[in-house]
């Protein structure tokens, strides 16, 4: 019994439905908590006081907060266009 | 509150920023959590998500899984104590170990049916090596998760002044709510979220600690270590190095046993592998992990590194001055508040990422292994499905219990692969002769497993009981390596004055006995999908590296 179910199971919803759509879209979640922790960071960098002298004399709220904005709307990107891929070959 | 708050060597400086990034944070993984509750419908979506996912999911979270807080900050640690070898953990101790997982052995796994490891066990062997290996397993995990969570509770005390006790339950109590909610699928999407974030939290450690003292040499000048501290093997001809060990140990103890060992027998990663979607899914995770892995040394070691240009640390005395705080000091010492709260969110998430994958594991095993298997067979999919739900919180609960006792223990950091040299090692030797070999009976492969784990705990106590000795690295290798050749032998002797198992019940559990596999689907034919290009191209760059910090 344990051993045939999941087997079956397991293969046969494979082949049937190759581009079965994921369960979560997790690429649009992480876009979103990247892009905005890089807003975030980003404005505290450049309105707030982060005190610089920590990340020698450099502004990394700045550089980093625009790093993880860019991040994150690529993955944000992939996860729509695969959502819209996977759309279209339904 | 506790002495911990006492004396800091370290300037802190963490604001509401900080706070709120870190709020924001367990917003988002409770809410996955709630979003994957009404997907939950059949046992199997609990245990296994249904065996639906992508390999690029799958492999991530196959890394996260292993990328608990010990192991971030443990390699942090290792670092700042022994220097650029800790690489070793990883570029000899796993790349490979990766590569022939997914070439090999995941398709043993994946096709038997089985839903674990000890599963596995029962289909190749019998019950009895089952229900023994699934009972080690439950210790073993709720041991790591105690030890996890233990890290994790010190560094939140230490760096948010949250207390202890606080710190504790609340962490591990959002682990619980959305393993509780989503099982597997919530554990795995939210260990692909997480490794994210801790890539996204120590790379700038990264970077400002390779500004700060300008690469090794110019490590060596300004915090004064060892020429020794700065290469892998250039000093390991000898046991004239950091590690106190030859190359012959890190090659064959740390290379082969412990790290096959780890990656080839342990549920905590398998599990994530065996969730794909189809078996050349399964065979591509952990080829897809190896590259995140790879890249990691860089994220834990140079940190650790930095951690000595500007505080002394030692092995002994209070948690304050210990190794173990290289990478949160680092963090307090070069991040602004803002990239603070994005590094605290890196250390949050480790430890989430490894509890979950502990919990998950242990849910799993305790409901189809044992509770299944031994308790009730017969239970309906719904009772299985409360049942693993109950499992999360019992597990969680003595896992928290757990933490409280490792508390006082004086050291931690060698615990995990303590306890990997005596578990998993053995384990590896009888799941290779059993892959390898169709002539290895059952009888042997039990024989040989409790020899294996009996030997290993006879010269844990030989090597003596005292704080730190046993766990010293040099001993666990040998350990590891003793122990895995005590089961190979004992099973081996068993197994030729024993009667095998006929070949019609090996089948697909065996290498002789296995057909070509599933045929890959047309969109996986894609030659950056092939599994022997993915693991060359690991194992050349792993080679690269090994070869550039010689």
């Amino acid at each position: 019994m344990e051993a045939s179910s999941p087997e079956s199971h397991g293969t046969s919803a494979a082949a049937e439905e190759p581009d079965v759509a994921p369960v979560l879209d997790i690429a649009l979640y992480i876009g979103a908590l990247l892009g905005l922790y890089g807003l975030i960071v980003l404005f505290y960098g450049a309105f707030g006081s982060p005190d610089n002298s920590r990340s020698l004399g450099h502004p990394f709220d700045l550089w980093w907060g625009g790093v993880m904005l860019g991040v994150g709307l690529v993955v944000g990107a992939a996860g729509v266009l695969g959502r819209r891929a996977r759309g279209e070959s339904d | 509150m506790s002495p911990l708050f006492a004396v800091s060597p370290v300037h802190l400086n963490v604001t509401a920023i900080d706070y709120a990034i870190i709020l924001v944070y367990f917003g988002f993984v409770l809410m996955i959590g709630v979003l994957l509750r009404g997907r939950v419908r059949s046992a199997q979506d609990y245990f296994e998500s249904r065996r639906s996912l992508p390999s690029w999911i799958t492999g991530m979270s196959f890394m996260a899984a292993n990328l608990g807080a010990l192991e971030v900050m443990g390699m942090g640690a290792g670092a700042a104590q022994y220097g650029v070898m800790m690489a070793d953990f990883y570029w000899i101790g796993a790349i490979p170990a990766m590569v022939f997982v997914g070439w090999v052995m995941i398709r043993f796994y994946y096709r038997s049916g089985a839903n674990s490891v000890p599963g596995y066990l029962r289909h190749r062997y019998n019950e009895a090596t089952r229900g023994y290996q699934a009972a080690l397993f439950l210790l073993m995990t709720l041991m790591m998760g105690g030890i996890n969570m233990y890290a994790m509770a010190l560094i939140i005390n230490f760096l948010l002044k949250i207390p202890f006790d606080v710190s504790l339950w609340v962490a591990s109590g959002i682990t619980l709510f959305y393993i509780l909610m989503g099982g597997l699928s919530s554990a795995i999407y939210n260990e692909v979220l997480q490794l994210f974030l801790i890539f996204v939290g120590l790379l700038p450690l990264t970077i400002l600690g390779f500004i700060a003292f300008g690469g090794l040499g110019g490590l060596q000048h300004h915090a004064h270590v060892a020429p020794t501290f700065t290469h892998i093997w250039k000093y390991a001809g000898s046991s004239k190095n950091p590690f106190g060990v030859s190359w012959v140990p890190i090659v064959f103890g740390l290379g082969f046993v412990l790290s096959f060992g780890y990656w080839g027998t342990d549920f905590l990663v398998m599990q994530r592998a065996m969730a794909a979607r189809d078996e050349p899914s399964a065979k591509r995770t952990p080829l897809l992990a190896a590259f995140p892995k790879i890249v990691f040394p860089f994220l834990a070691i140079w940190p650790g590194l930095a951690a000595l240009t500007f505080v002394h640390l030692s092995a002994s005395g209070p948690i304050t001055q210990s190794y173990n705080m290289a990478i949160p000091y680092s963090m307090a010492h070069f991040y602004p508040s803002g990239l603070l709260g994005i590094g605290l969110v890196a250390l949050i998430a480790s430890f989430m990422s490894g509890q979950a994958g502990n919990i998950s594991a242990f849910n799993t095993i305790w409901t189809y292994d044992i509770y299944k298997s031994y308790i009730r067979p017969g239970s309906s999919d719904t009772h299985l499905v409360w049942m693993g739900r109950l499992a999360t919180i019992a597990g969680t609960l003595i896992a928290v219990g757990t933490a409280y006792w490792v508390r006082s223990f004086s050291t931690i950091i060698n615990y995990e692969q303590l306890i990997f040299s005596i578990i998993n090692a053995p384990l590896l030797a009888a799941v290779l002769l059993g892959m390898f070999w169709k002539r290895t009976t059952s009888k042997g492969a039990f024989l040989g497993l409790i020899a294996g784990n009996a030997g290993a705990l006879a010269i844990f106590f030989i090597q003596g009981t005292g704080s730190k000795a046993g766990a010293g690295l040099g001993d666990t290798y040998w350990r590891a390596l003793i122990s895995w050749g005590i089961t190979m032998v004992v099973t081996i002797a068993v197994t030729l004055v024993t009667k095998p198992k006929p070949d019609a019940e090996l089948e697909n559990l065996t290498w002789s006995q296995t057909g070509p596999g599933e045929r890959p689907p047309a969109r996986e034919l894609v030659w950056y999908k092939r599994p022997a290009l993915l693991g060359c191209v690991a194992l050349a760059i792993t080679l690269g590296l090994n070869i550039y910090y010689a």
